[in-house]
């Protein structure tokens, strides 16, 4: 299938740190991305700069063969792209079902049809115990669980995915991991960064590697793993072999 | 089920109440103080959408009021025109000077919508002043009396704006609660709770920001409108200054900032204390009022930062 997003030399500095120096590569339809490398290696500042949190000192990025360049947030998301934060960002005095029906009106006029659609959301999330919890209340790993969910309720066709399982257990990890496979199998292309390389490895059909801003390496998750700039330059350090 | 029937029985209890209201109570200033309770709480309700739900605080929602007030006033001065119309381009007016403010500030973070409102209302507040000729200056404005006549809002007892401004409050009141809970307030609920996730969820917070500001401006124009016909006379100072847009700001922020019912309290509140100040400190009174405002913030932070409102909240 062709590419669902192509990003062609993006560069992004703050002062004199350049985050992303010269960023190339196409993500295909319906794949599973894995993003990695490691901390302060750009691939936070790839997300918010493809999602127009940002905007990108170079490049381009089109959606579907549509420019996306530069645009605002709300018209990237309205355009198909989905983002949650590395930090997880709730409306923290909403409770869970306020936070997602607010997703859900991207597609609806009326708060009922929305919030029918945002219970199905936070159903498939798994937050349905939570439904009615103020999102304060929530511990850290729901708080990105409900990131998760409110992306998924714009219903999107590209769910960017900013380490999401940091902070679980491996049991929540593979039930977490279960529901990015689920997503992916209705049609949504993910891109996934994550450190937990097994989990990258079990999950992601492709995966590309940042180093100080620059791409090191993409490839099939086994090949790339064994690439031996990509030991030296990060699993050296982190690789977590379990 | 029980407690509806309360509830709809306290309802129709006190809509009788407020509707008999001119019949129990003659007092002229009594009348005219409720009044002013229900005006107070529209201009609340309306200034609450964007200084409220939005967090967009605004310090010059007097010059949507002057506007509203003036261009009805100088349409019955010059053409003998019916304030139903010269206040419905009044309220037009009103919208598009708050879309001018809206529209470079809502896409900027910052103070920078405050600034511009507060602005704006001096800046009404000198054209009156500067074009006295055609204003009447710093003299203010009387209208023409022309009897008693419903076209021209002049009615020979207060009673009728008693009811012109319970009918509006009503109005607004339903306006706000459903705005509140539809999607418009759903928005303004993320966007004061965090802008850029927001706008991660599509959510164009300028476009938002801006609809409920021009709501909020519409609705403060049309009570200008109504309060120039009740006091047959406006001047620059009472209708375009700042201490009617702090007042404003005050009322909502006493009774319960992003509440419904907080500028209803609030208006009660702060519109029971002017009056009192008026009757027993009118010499001083400009003054007077501004230190009362102050003072009330301060009590009502120190005590309630949510507001008089949330005492009444349950849980
Ligand atoms: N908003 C920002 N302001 C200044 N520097 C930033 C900002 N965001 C990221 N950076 C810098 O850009 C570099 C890449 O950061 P980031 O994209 O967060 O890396 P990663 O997500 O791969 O850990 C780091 O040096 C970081 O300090
Ligand atoms: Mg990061």
């Amino acid at each position: 299938m062709g590419a669902i997003l192509e990003v062609k030399n993006l560069k992004k500095s703050f002062g004199g740190i350049q985050a992303l120096k010269d960023v190339s590569f196409d993500v295909a339809e319906g794949e599973i991305l894995g993003l990695i490398g490691p901390n302060g290696s750009g691939k936070s500042t790839f997300v918010n700069t493809v999602c127009g949190l940002y905007r990108p000192d170079g490049g381009q990025v089109a959606l579907r063969g549509k420019n996306i360049t530069g645009l605002e947030p709300a018209m990237v998301a309205r355009a198909g792209i989905a983002r949650t934060f590395q930090a997880s960002r709730p409306f923290l005095n909403l409770t869970v079902l306020d936070n997602v029906i607010v997703s859900a009106l991207l597609d609806e006029t009326l708060v009922d049809a929305a919030e029918k659609n945002a219970r199905q959301a936070i159903e498939v999330a798994g937050l349905s115990q939570y439904i009615n919890t103020k999102s304060c209340n929530l511990p850290v790993e729901k708080r990105k669980r409900l990131d998760l969910c409110r992306a998924l309720a714009l219903k999107p066709s590209l769910l960017m995915l900013d380490e999401v399982m940091a902070g679980l257990n491996p049991k929540e990890m593979e039930d977490g991991l279960d529901l990015v496979r689920a997503i992916n199998r209705q049609g949504v292309t993910v891109i996934f960064i994550e450190h937990v390389m097994k989990a990258v490895v079990s999950l992601c059909h492709r995966v590309v590697v940042f180093d100080q801003g620059c791409m090191l390496a993409d490839g099939e998750p086994h090949a790339v793993m064994q690439d031996e700039r990509v030991v030296k330059a990060y699993l050296g350090g982190s690789y977590k072999p379990c | 089920m029980k407690k509806d029937v309360k509830k709809y029985l306290l309802t129709a209890v006190a809509a009788v109440l407020l509707l008999a209201f001119p019949l129990l109570v003659d007092n002229l200033y009594i009348q005219h103080s409720f009044f002013m309770i229900f005006l107070f709480a529209t201009i609340g309700l309306g200034w609450n959408l964007i200084g409220g739900y939005g967090a967009q605080l605004s310090l010059g929602h007097a010059a949507f009021f002057a506007v509203g007030a003036y261009t009805a006033v100088l349409f019955v001065i010059y053409q003998s025109l019916t304030p139903l119309i010269g206040g419905l381009v009044g309220v037009v007016i009103a919208v598009a000077v708050a879309g001018l403010i809206g529209y470079p500030c809502f896409r900027l973070r910052g103070p920078y919508f405050t600034l511009a409102t507060i602005a704006a209302g001096e800046i009404v507040r000198t054209l009156l002043l500067h074009f006295q000729d055609f204003t009447g200056g710093a003299n203010g404005i009387p209208l023409p009396y022309k009897g008693d006549n419903f076209l021209f809002l002049q009615f020979s007892s207060k009673a009728p704006y008693y009811y012109l401004a319970l009918a509006m409050f009503v109005v607004v009141f339903f306006l706000v609660r459903y705005l509140e809970h539809a999607k418009m307030g759903r928005y303004l609920a993320a966007i004061r709770e965090d802008q850029d996730a927001a706008e991660s969820l599509g959510v164009q917070t300028h476009k938002v920001k801006m609809f409920a500001l021009l709501i909020s401006a519409a609705i403060t124009a049309a009570c200008g409108v109504l309060y120039a016909f009740s006091v047959s006379f406006i001047d620059p100072d009472s209708v375009a200054g700042l201490n009617l847009s702090i007042e404003i700001a005050v009322v909502v922020i006493v009774g319960g900032i992003g509440t419904l019912w907080g500028p209803v309290i609030g208006s009660v509140v702060v519109i029971f204390l002017t009056e009192m100040t008026n009757l027993y400190l009118g010499d001083i009174r400009s003054g007077a009022s501004l230190v009362l405002y102050g003072l009330l913030l301060i009590l009502v932070i120190s005590i309630r930062p949510q507001g008089l409102s949330s005492f009444f909240r349950r849980n």
